[in-house]
């Protein structure tokens, strides 16, 4: 079953604070975004972002236990597959982040909490845009149910 | 190697869901090769299980472990700090790896997380093709390095059924070859041909499991 079959459940949570983290390729971001931590709560979510070498570097226990942590979702930026450093390593990623995310569903949680994009020289302000989208993919599900208190 | 795959999540959230604290316990040998019961899996399996059960309603605590070889008592023993205080043990090894922890720890129940399967090669990266069946009579002597007991799909040993597809296919898979095809092209490629057609005596299957349970002694080994 869903995360988001209760409707009474969706409704109650549609508004709250999400926590999303951004897993980043340090090759598909601006320097300012290398340069600073970027992590910061705004409206309706609160990111925390992590760089990493490569998107390829993220691995599946790692994913789950981020979200097994109760973060609400997970978002991956890898590089566009052609303009990947390391050629497959963006590749490598989404099939990783697919996945993940049937995993996911097959034990009723929202494939959705765990999503990739594409992009290059990204800004922190772009990089907190694809955060809130991720959010707002997962809104409708309300909150993870791993999250304490919950 | 041995070859396993995840049973269905749903199995095995149901065959752990009146349990409090369990052992997930992983092998790093053959199950890791095909991606299945190794340390990475162990580490992915375990908190899905966790999220399952706790959306479930269910708290459950497992802890997890990956030893050298499931099959090898030395390194079974190496579990036993770690099964103390759990209620069950879950195992991806193969099948030999959760017999063992099963008579090692009893009672603790010991529940498979994997079928096991097969004997396989990894042909590439996430593509395992099955290569022996453990018949007990080793034929590829005289097939040419192929197995037809493992790779064709009927297990003939006298030559190609009347299924072969005209690109050379098997009847039953598209895209597996059919392993007769690939003998007789061997046979022909190093002239011989002839050696097909020569007369072979029945094979003798009660080395396998049609002859009982395998059980063997090594007078020399023994101590």
């Amino acid at each position: 079953m869903a995360e988001g079959n209760n409707m009474t459940n969706e409704a109650r949570q549609t508004d709250q604070d999400l926590e999303v983290v951004v897993l980043y390729c340090q090759h598909g971001v601006s320097d300012q975004a290398k340069g600073s931590d970027w992590s910061r709560q705004t409206s309706g979510v609160s990111v925390r972002a992590a760089m990493m070498p490569c998107s390829s570097k993220i691995e599946v226990p790692y994913i789950l236990r981020i979200l097994e942590s109760g973060v609400d979702a997970v978002e991956i930026v890898a590089c566009p597959e052609k303009s990947c450093k390391f050629f497959v390593g963006s590749l490598r990623a989404e099939r990783r982040v697919e996945y993940i995310r049937g995993l996911l569903e097959k034990i009723g949680y929202t494939p959705e909490r765990v999503g990739i994009s594409r992009g290059l020289s990204q800004s922190p302000t772009k990089l907190l845009d694809l955060a809130r989208a991720r959010a707002d993919a997962v809104r409708p599900f309300g909150k993870n149910p791993m999250k304490k208190g919950e | 190697m041995i070859f396993a795959e995840w049973k269905p999540l749903e199995e095995l959230i149901d065959k752990l869901k009146n349990h409090k604290k369990v052992l997930l316990a992983g092998c790093a040998t053959c199950v890791a090769e095909c991606a299945a019961g190794g340390e990475k899996e162990v580490e992915t399996l375990a908190p899905l299980l966790r999220m399952a059960l706790q959306k479930r309603g269910r708290s459950i605590e497992i802890t997890t472990a990956t030893l050298e070889k499931q099959c090898e008592w030395e390194f079974v023993d190496e579990l036993a700090e770690k099964t103390g205080e759990v209620d069950a043990i879950m195992s991806i090894a193969c099948g030999i790896g959760v017999q063992a922890l099963a008579e090692r720890f009893d009672p603790i129940p010991v529940y498979p997380g994997v079928n096991t399967s097969a004997l396989t090669i990894r042909e590439e990266a996430g593509l395992w093709a099955a290569r022996c069946a453990a018949c007990g009579d080793c034929v590829l002597g005289e097939t040419f390095g192929y197995c037809p007991v493992a790779r064709c799909a009927k297990s003939l040993l006298n030559g190609p059924c009347g299924g072969t597809r005209k690109d050379g296919k098997c009847e039953v898979n598209e895209e597996m070859d059919c392993i007769w095809k690939l003998i007789v092209e061997r046979a022909d490629e190093r002239g011989q041909l002839e050696s097909l057609s020569k007369f072979k005596k029945t094979k003798d299957w009660s080395n396998s499991g049609h002859g009982g349970p395998k059980r063997v002694i090594r007078e020399d080994l023994r101590q």
